[in-house]
């Protein structure tokens, strides 16, 4: 029995390792997860008082949307601009991108969202799909800021 | 003699079949899915960013493709490497397509560009990649630098889109390459660093080659120099993370004593295994009841469908 422990301890080791790495991970996660939805709060607060109060950067509220190139095509992006804030961003369209690496590239929007830009950095190892929603985006604000109105703009015809 | 003749003739033709069947999978993985090694370890890298930007990590795709092709791992040992990974497919046929120029230079297996201590130092280089990565996504700073990875070159390329990719990873590449002409898997067996994080793994002992070392001929080593990451198939040895279960080992044996699953025949007796050589007339009895080499067609053709079942679910 001994000897057999013995004979396979790379494989018990590696056993454990692997789950202890597991633990830890998942142990963060939850723990960092209560963490940020309390900070989420606090700040959603600060900030709906702020913007009640200025209005923001982009000139004209509305819907507008942009269409650049992405890893297998192109992607369109929907931007809402809101009190002359980015409200929200959204991928409409992307019909050549391959799932995971434009679900892994739609997390820039948060980052958007956050430093009102578009000009973000691209999400690492979805570089290309990450350059079609910030394109997009940078499309549909620039319409925004050229005045024309809201709805569905196609940011084509500002090229 | 003849028999002896019919015997390393069927073996070559079994080799010749195993071989042909391994790039029919790679080939198929590659045209399916060529990023899928790249999607994994983009698991890894979010991870660590995430616990960097003191961020959970959520079961996003890149995680969900990660712990699925992990499992895979731990069940089936590193078939994906071996037989599914679009970069270690590449280097195959790098090196395949380089044979005949390193025959001239006199680069053989038996005279190998590197020494095996060497080669097994270097074969620890992909940890160091691994952790460097690791620790560069922790510190938030991969991004500043992930410009340059060879892989994003490799995938600007399958996608035909090579604009925005930094000249630095294509040179990067291209040095990688080079390397791929000269030692088989020289970007799997030294640099890959999800290959490290699969070399960690426990894999379960039903899907380790093996080899029956009392029966082996003294001084061989044959599977070690068939193996392309120069691993011997002995599961518990420390190297044996190493293994890209591609079965060349048990290709490569001409004793025919490497394989997945050994249960002996309890009516064979022990003394005819010795006397087994070429000499010995009388039929014995079946030495094995079952025996799987893990190289036959049905069986890497299960592994395979396994694996891209899995890709196709959670890719």
């Amino acid at each position: 029995m001994l000897n057999l422990l013995m004979r396979k301890r790379n494989l018990i080791a590696k056993t454990a390792n692997v789950a202890i790495i597991g633990t830890l991970a998942v142990g963060f996660s939850l723990w960092a997860a209560d963490a940020n939805a309390a900070d989420a709060m606090v700040q959603k607060q600060i900030q709906d008082a702020e913007r009640a109060a200025t209005r923001g950067p982009y000139a004209v509220d509305g819907v507008f949307t942009g269409t650049a190139q992405g890893y297998g095509g192109p992607v369109t992006t929907q931007v809402t601009v809101k009190d002359g804030y980015i409200d929200a961003v959204q991928v409409v369209d992307a019909p050549n991108e391959d799932g995971p690496y434009l679900e892994q590239a739609v997390k820039l929007i948060d980052d958007m969202l956050a430093k009102q830009t578009p000009n973000v950095d691209t999400v690492s190892g979805a570089t290309f799909s990450s350059a079609g929603i910030i394109n997009g985006a940078v499309q549909a604000l620039e319409a925004s800021n050229s005045g024309q109105t809201g709805a569905t703009t196609s940011a084509e015809d500002g090229e | 003699m003849a028999k002896i003749k019919t015997k390393a003739l069927a073996r070559h033709r079994r080799l010749i079949l195993d071989r042909g069947v391994r790039w029919a999978v790679q080939i198929a993985f590659f045209i399916a899915f060529p990023a899928v090694f790249s999607a994994a370890f983009n698991g890894v890298k979010y991870a660590f960013t995430q616990i960097g930007a003191m961020q959970p990590i959520e079961l996003s795709a890149f995680i969900v493709t990660l712990a699925a092709v992990l499992a895979f791992t731990v069940v089936f040992g590193r078939f994906f490497c071996g037989y599914a990974c679009a970069f270690g497919t590449l280097g195959d046929a790098l090196f395949a397509l380089f044979s005949p120029v390193r025959k001239k230079l006199g680069i053989s297996v038996r005279k190998p560009i590197l020494p095996p201590k060497l080669q097994r130092a270097l074969q620890l280089l992909k940890y160091l990649v691994l952790v460097v990565i690791c620790g560069l996504c922790v510190a938030g700073s991969w991004s500043s630098v992930s410009g340059y990875s060879p892989w994003t070159a490799f995938a600007g390329i399958i996608a035909g889109n090579v604009d925005g990719v930094a000249a630095g990873a294509f040179a990067i590449l291209g040095a990688i390459a080079l390397g791929m002409l000269f030692v088989e898997r020289f970007f799997c067996q030294f640099l890959c660093p999800l290959g490290a994080v699969f070399s960690l793994l426990p894999v379960l002992p039903l899907s380790a080659f093996r080899r029956d070392t009392a029966r082996c001929a003294k001084g061989c080593g044959l599977c070690k120099r068939s193996c392309p990451v120069s691993v011997h198939p002995d599961p518990d040895a420390l190297a044996a993370g190493e293994c890209i279960s591609c079965g060349r080992c048990a290709d490569g044996c001409p004793l025919e004593n490497v394989a997945v699953l050994r249960v002996p025949n309890p009516s064979a007796s022990a003394t005819s295994n010795l006397a087994e050589a070429p000499s010995a007339k009388k039929a014995p009895a079946k030495e094995y009841l079952v025996r799987l080499r893990g190289t036959e067609v049905p069986l890497v053709l299960i592994k395979a469908a396994a694996l891209f079942a899995l890709c196709w679910l959670f890719i």
